[in-house]
């Protein structure tokens, strides 16, 4: 793949950010500009793919190519793009509420596919843009929305031991407030060959203003182990604050290459 | 055979040019983040914290062009096919302190209910923080140019200390004089949306 040397922020395109002054999806931002300046990625070979959400504006503030889909539906997208152009680096990205409920059942399968994408969420814990409804990754107790003013009273979603269960062959999780050690994190994602989740604690301070609180409470956990056993056994215990590269353990991707002919011709089988 | 440079963290206090690179990055990044902010500030309408940040940025730039004017005249060069290069670092290659670097103005730190006294007094933070970062390898290298490099750039950051800690006194009193404050800090459109 061609490589280009450019600065992280001669990654970022014209377009001014519309999240709200001190948004995690910031951090988010730099630290793909900054990983992408340390792979030395050709813009024109990247492509990010978003579902909806604040976090899936992302695409259009990066000089690459971008597809802001459906809600839920990055993943299906950014699958068929990576089986249909295998040459590109694509990037999958949304939000908590778009990656874990509305395109749940997508997250699941594509960490069983393993096709060799990256997917970043950008958990803030809340739906932002439709002003702060209880998410699938808020706390039961979370008392902020009056939707649900005891709270959601309901146990948070762990999309990372979820993901180990479901087949994903690298699993990590960053934090906004460390835009460089996500860099790091996303760098190797993009590295890896197979399915990568990169599940990042990002701050919202309109509708969680208590997440700033966030850095007193995020711990490194480079477990990095291609051990099953040991990675359930550590994301069991996880306290949802660990960051770091818990799992990679790179297997057979999909799809998987054949060396024999397809036995119906194509043509025949579309015949009516 | 040493490591290399980016593996070892006293070349940060024992080699110039990794010290050099070190400089450069930290007003730098700190200068990218702070238009990062004011254009933030620009998109949400609060055009006083947008100037602000502007003319914090300007600063950090300033001082980051000063910084590789100094590292060319001495024979390395921060910019691509100039010359010898700097020593190069992947962002999360350089030996910070902290998760980002000490100059760098925390997102966490920001809000859309943020006022000049607010950013004044984080800008306060990070420039102390700046300071203590070359104070820090001042006292520690024992190499006396990185020493009198570090030393220099340490004087001009306890300058911005305290520039910015006059101008704070100045906003301060002048919030105190008026009902401006506890205005600045209500917000008659909560976000929540009344369900």
């Amino acid at each position: 793949m061609m490589t280009v040397i450019m600065k992280a922020k001669e990654y970022k395109s014209g377009v001014k950010p519309i999240w709200c002054p001190g948004c995690g999806h910031f951090a988010v931002l730099n630290a793909i500009t900054k990983a992408f300046a340390a792979l030395e990625q050709a813009p024109e070979n990247a492509v990010l793919v978003s579902g909806i959400g604040c976090s899936s504006r992302l695409p259009a503030y990066i000089n690459s190519y971008g597809f802001h889909g459906v809600h839920g539906r990055a993943l299906p997208v950014a699958a068929g793009l990576k089986v249909a152009r295998p040459d590109l680096n694509v990037i999958a990205m949304g939000g908590d509420g778009d990656g874990f409920s509305i395109g749940g059942n997508h997250f699941l399968h594509a960490c069983r596919r393993n096709v060799n994408i990256v997917y970043v969420v950008m958990d803030n814990e809340v739906y932002g843009m439709t002003k702060g409804q209880a998410s699938p990754t808020t706390p039961e107790n979370w008392e902020h929305s009056k939707l649900t003013p005891h709270g959601p009273e309901v146990r948070p979603f762990q999309p990372c031991a979820i993901a180990l269960a479901s087949g994903a062959s690298f699993i990590a999780r960053g934090y906004s407030g460390d835009p460089n050690g996500l860099a790091r994190i996303l760098f190797e994602a993009v590295e890896h060959p197979g399915f990568a989740f990169v599940h990042v604690l990002s701050q919202c301070p309109t509708f969680c203003p208590e997440q700033a609180q966030w850095k007193q409470s995020v711990h490194l956990e480079d477990v990095s182990t291609s051990d099953l056993v040991q990675a359930a056994t550590f994301l069991h215990a996880d306290d949802g604050f660990a960051k770091g590269i818990f799992y990679r353990n790179p297997r057979r991707v999909w799809p998987v290459e054949h060396d024999t002919m397809q036995s119906v011709s194509l043509r025949k089988g579309f015949e009516i | 055979m040493s490591a290399p440079l980016h593996q070892d963290s006293s070349s940060l206090y024992e080699n110039k040019w990794v010290f050099l690179a070190h400089s450069i990055a930290l007003e730098q990044e700190a200068a990218d983040r702070l238009h990062e902010l004011a254009e933030t500030m620009e998109v949400h309408n609060n055009r006083v914290l947008y100037e602000l940040f502007t003319e914090l940025a300007a600063y950090s730039e300033t001082h980051a062009d000063d910084i590789r004017e100094l590292a060319r005249a001495a024979g390395r060069s921060a910019l691509a096919g100039q010359g010898e290069p700097l020593p190069r670092f992947k962002a999360w290659e350089y030996f910070w302190p902290d998760d980002e670097s000490p100059e760098m103005f925390h997102y966490a730190r920001v809000h859309y209910l943020m006022r000049v006294e607010d950013a004044l007094l984080t800008a306060l933070v990070v420039e102390q923080g700046a300071e203590s970062f070359y104070r820090n390898i001042a006292k520690c290298t024992g190499n006396p140019e990185v020493e009198t490099l570090a030393e220099q750039f340490a004087k001009e950051e306890q300058e911005h200390v305290l520039a910015i800690s006059n101008r704070l006194s100045i906003v301060e009193a002048a919030a105190q004089n008026t009902s401006s404050k506890a205005l600045n800090q209500t917000d008659f459109d909560p976000p929540h949306m009344p369900e």
